[in-house]
């Protein structure tokens, strides 16, 4: 019952923050929602019982990605305090499409009967998780290393001085 | 779960690739010069090493290779596929140098990208399992954002970077939520696994969902409409050499993991996705088709007429569930060889655009590269540049699907088949759209023959021409005897299970 | 029963930092004058000793100035974010060993080493908001420094860290690592202080480079002299808190003197044997008073360290900012890798299987 209550406490933070990031007007105040919004969802991770997911969730995305954000945020802004509208062109049509959207995951999720027998229990133990990224999930875990590699080096290119 | 040596022999095209890619990026350091002639030739070596090792994949060791857990697969498909990413990749790299000094690109980085795309690429079209594909769709996309952004002082190329870059990201979004909900429906992330769980009646609607999500994951990816939205200002944006390279390569890299999506996760459930991407197919047919005739921008005629050859490509995939409701799996070769066709022509029409470029003086006295892109670019240029201009005639006929070319034989592999499936309503709104597209593709011919020119400093590069005779000469080879290709993609259809 | 032990824990806890966070204040001005040859603080109370004290209530009472301009609430939430890291950091920290059944850790995690250094991720964010939301160049630089050099030890902080798990594994007689803080002391406790190797001889440069790195990007992480590039009163009036003063200024300080004893803290626990002293305290002694001891010898290895990095501070000259950013990615980087890496190749081939 109190996870209950919790996990929904948990997701309205989620959705509001999310939505926040969205709405707001000032780029700063965005980067920092988002970093609330990452922080709130380990926490859902943590009610998921996936508390090293959660802190690597908290150490990588909140520690690295969004400060990496708020210096490019911070360092672009010409005017720190200037405002960027956040409304869409095209709010008349983009809503119905995500409403509708939602509604059909949510009716997806909701129809769908429990799984028991083929879903493994997901597990939280660190010693389990490194065990799968070499063993069975070796290849994807070693093409995510090219991953970082055509993204530094990509960085690179496109940062760096000289010509072209 | 232990792994052996053998089982790195499923990734070792795609790694010599990778490993070449990386060494050019490292030359730089060692080879300062101006020319990037040792890059491209450390690339090309990448490249031929890894055809050599795929074919004798495909002529000694003929069975498929299941490496790690079955994650990749080495067989006939992902061969075949990757022989023609790699065709594509080596022609792109012959005329990259023309770009790259013209450009004063200079990257050594430039080919590590190209070659880490297309090695991704490689590991797509192996990919066995939603983990591994996910990933190398990525990776390949990462490369790509930055390619079609290289020419940084350009504001059009920028747009486009970032263009993509955001649609991409919106696409992986939908890949991704649609992958965790296919294992929250069905517990595993392989494409057997999938299979075997949907046997079992485990189709929810939450797999449904996912299944629909993954395949606007990858309409996105190959610019199927209604996700197609990027492809022209990308296309157009991007430097002509990387919108040649990513208009092909992709496609070919997705529609090929597409395949295996739905051959392998999900081939007794083609109720499930038959009617949309027969819909799809459908749509990308008509629209890509009808945009394209308003074009005045070759450039751009030819991204909405490569959003229309994917639409004839889903046909394939869309007409695999026959009329009579038995499913036909080698149906999805002609897919495989109308993708092979496409490869060539239009990897060969956007050559011709880098061929005949000129330099434009930009703001602070320096001139600038510029590729031809309008109709008045070509004008007149059958007179100047007979071979060349011919050989651009040749290409847009294929395109057309004119015989005795490639492109007329890929389309009629392809119309016939869904007619024998009983298709013919999709078939003949096809053969419409193409009807409608020579209108577009004439037009081009037409400006070339019959027009004076209008600029006068085009300067050709002979690399660029080396390009366009080999597409050209594919381009008619597959068009005269396509015996040997319509075998083997029927082969790799047949033995992928 | 549990709920008393649980609430003891805390108070302990809790107490190790706001009892030292006055304590280190004062040591900072005493040993500073010690240092220069002065005399110090020696006018409120005996020796000067409630100085600390009069300055806090002197924050308290000052007007907390909010200027024009200021996102106000990004300006006033500053402060009490950079104050949650150390706090929250503490929960995991293994302060003295068992009492009975209860270990002395106010939780013990699985994850204790990654919970500590996520929450010292989010710590950056009191700094960057603070500086940010002053709407002051001098300050936003200094957020940015901060920022820019927090990331960059981590990445060394990070890497050290693995080096003591990596040692803690080879310590267990299962060989199975763990980032589980009070297993790292015990085995510490049982094998040998990881400063000194761990549980095997060839450890020992290993164990000696990876204190001295920790203890150096400690120091960096916390903005420290020498690595005060935040504030530097020379080139940036005062960094990130220019604009703020009263309170606001007050939890700046204090946080900054409260990450220093969390950091002491962990390094304590990391390297030199967390509660435990060779023949004064026994891992299985699980008496209330073998308890006491154990908090006793850890209060003591943190007061050391914490001078240690007092004196440090008024001995050593600063560092320019290029300096700061060259140490850490060019020398402490490549050094943390090439420690693991000779760890794990030398692991492999010397350890029994």
């Amino acid at each position: 019952m109190l996870a209950t209550v919790a996990v929904v406490v948990i997701a309205v933070v989620l959705i509001a923050t999310a939505v926040a990031v969205v709405v707001s007007d000032n780029l700063v105040h965005s980067v920092f929602w988002l970093a609330a919004m990452l922080i709130t969802t380990a926490l859902l991770y943590v009610m998921l019982e996936a508390p090293f997911l959660a802190a690597i969730q908290v150490m990588l995305y909140t520690g690295g990605v969004i400060t990496m954000m708020l210096f490019g945020v911070m360092l672009t802004q010409r005017d720190p305090g200037s405002r960027v509208p956040s409304a869409s062109e095209a709010p008349g049509w983009a809503a119905p499409v995500a409403l509708g959207l939602g509604a059909t995951l949510l009716v997806a999720i909701w129809t769908t009967p429990e799984l028991a027998a083929l879903t493994p229990t997901p597990s939280g133990d660190a010693q389990k998780i490194g065990h799968m990224f070499l063993d069975r999930y070796l290849i994807a875990f070693e093409a995510l290393s090219v991953l970082l590699l055509a993204g530094m080096i990509g960085a690179i290119v496109l940062a760096r001085k000289g010509d072209a | 779960m232990t792994f052996t040596i053998y089982e790195l022999a499923a990734m070792q095209p795609a790694l010599l690739v990778m490993i070449a890619g990386l060494l050019a990026v490292g030359l730089d350091t060692f080879v300062p010069s101006k020319t990037r002639i040792a890059h491209a030739m450390l690339c090309g070596g990448g490249v031929i090493a890894a055809m050599a090792a795929l074919g004798s994949q495909l002529y000694y060791q003929r069975t498929a290779i299941h490496a790690f857990g079955n994650m990749l697969v080495l067989d006939d498909m992902a061969c075949f596929l990757s022989l023609a990413i790699l065709a594509a990749t080596g022609l792109v790299l012959i005329s990259s140098d023309a770009d790259t000094t013209r450009r004063n690109i200079g990257f050594g980085e430039y080919y590590g990208l190209i070659m880490i795309a297309a090695s991704a690429m490689m590991m797509l079209v192996a990919s066995n399992d939603f983990m591994t594909i996910f990933v190398n769709l990525e990776v390949l996309s990462l490369a790509l954002y930055v390619l079609t952004g290289i020419t940084r002082k350009n504001p059009r190329s920028n747009e486009a970077s970032v263009k993509y870059l955001v649609s991409g990201a919106f696409a992986t979004c939908f890949f991704l939520m649609g992958v965790a909900f296919l294992y929250g429906a069905t517990g595993t992330f392989a494409l057997s696994g999938i299979r075997e769980a949907l046997a079992l009646g485990l189709d929810s609607s939450m797999a449904r969902v996912g299944l629909g999500m993954v395949m606007v994951g990858f309409a996105f990816k190959i610019g199927a409409v209604p996700f197609h939205m990027w492809v022209p200002d990308v296309y157009e944006g991007a430097p002509t050499s990387t919108t040649a390279f990513m208009s092909v390569t992709v496609k070919a890299a997705g529609v090929g993991a597409l395949i295996r999506v739905l051959l392998i996760a999900a081939p007794m459930r083609s109720d499930l996705w038959a009617d949309l991407l027969w819909w799809m197919a459908v749509a990308t047919m008509v629209v890509g088709n009808l945009m394209a005739l308003q074009q005045t921008s070759v450039k751009r005629m030819l991204a909405f007429s490569s959003v229309a050859h994917t639409g004839y490509a889903l046909v394939a995939l869309a007409t695999m569930r026959s009329t009579d409701e038995t499913f036909v799996p080698e149906a999805a070769a002609s897919a495989l060889f109308y993708l092979l066709t496409y490869t060539f022509m239009t990897l060969g029409a956007f050559s011709f655009l880098i061929y005949m470029g000129h330099e434009l003086p930009g703001k602070d006295g320096t001139s600038e590269w510029q590729d031809a892109e309008t109709l008045s670019d070509l004008a007149g240029m059958a007179d100047r540049r007979p071979w060349a201009a011919a050989m651009m005639g040749l290409f847009l006929l294929s395109l057309g699907g004119i015989p005795p070319t490639a492109g007329f034989l890929g389309k009629f592999y392809l119309f016939a088949g869904a007619i024998e499936r009983g298709h013919v309503t999709i078939a003949v709104i096809g053969v419409m759209a193409s009807l409608v597209s020579l209108y577009y593709y004439l037009r081009v011919i037409v400006w070339m023959y019959m027009k004076e020119p209008m600029i006068a400093d085009e300067k050709p590069h002979p690399s660029v021409a080396v390009v366009i005779a080999l597409a050209g000469l594919a381009t008619l080879l597959i068009g005269v005897m396509p015996g040997a290709f319509i075998a083997a993609a029927e082969h790799s259809i047949a033995v992928l299970r | 029963m549990t709920w008393l032990w649980f609430f003891a824990k805390i108070g302990v806890a809790l107490g190790i930092i706001f009892s030292l966070g006055p304590v280190c204040i004062m040591g900072d001005r005493k040993i500073s004058a010690w240092i220069q040859g002065r005399v110090g603080p020696n006018r409120v109370g005996p020796w000067g000793t409630f100085q600390p004290i009069a300055d806090i209530l002197k924050l308290m009472m000052k007007e907390v100035i909010v200027p024009d301009g200021v996102d106000k609430v990004l300006f006033l939430g500053g402060p009490l974010i950079v104050f949650i890291a150390p706090v929250f950091g503490y929960c995991v920290i293994p302060f003295g060993n068992q009492i009975g059944e209860e270990k002395l850790q106010v939780v013990n995690l699985d994850i204790g080493l990654l919970f500590i250094m996520s929450v010292l991720s989010v710590g950056v964010y009191g700094i960057t908001l603070g500086g940010w939301a002053s709407n002051n160049k001098f300050s936003l630089m200094g957020s940015l420094r901060a920022s820019a050099q927090l990331i960059s030890y981590e990445l060394t902080f990070g890497l050290t860290m693995l080096l003591v798990v990596m040692m803690s594994a080879s310590a267990d007689p299962l060989k199975s690592a763990s980032v589980d803080l009070s297993k790292i002391v015990l085995h510490q406790a049982e094998y040998g202080w990881n400063i000194f190797g761990g549980a095997t001889w060839w450890g020992l440069p290993s164990g000696l480079i990876g204190f001295v790195l920790l203890f150096t990007c400690a120091m960096a992480e916390n903005n420290r002299l020498p690595f005060d590039m935040a504030e530097c009163e020379a080139e940036l009036v005062g960094g990130y808190h220019t604009e703020y003063s009263g309170m606001g200024f007050a939890m700046y300080m204090f946080s900054e003197y409260c990450s220093m004893i969390l950091s002491a803290s962990l390094i304590v626990t990391l390297f030199l044997g967390g509660w435990s002293f060779p023949y004064l305290t026994d891992p299985a002694d699980h008496s209330f008073l073998a308890g006491v001891i154990s908090i006793g010898v850890f209060f003591t290895k943190i007061c050391i360290i914490l001078f240690l990095y007092i004196q440090l501070r008024w001995t050593l000259p600063r560092f320019r900012y290029d300096q700061v950013m060259s140490l850490g990615w060019k020398t402490f980087l490549p050094l943390a890798l090439v420690n693991i890496g000779y760890m794990a190749v030398i692991g492999v081939f010397l350890e029994k299987p």
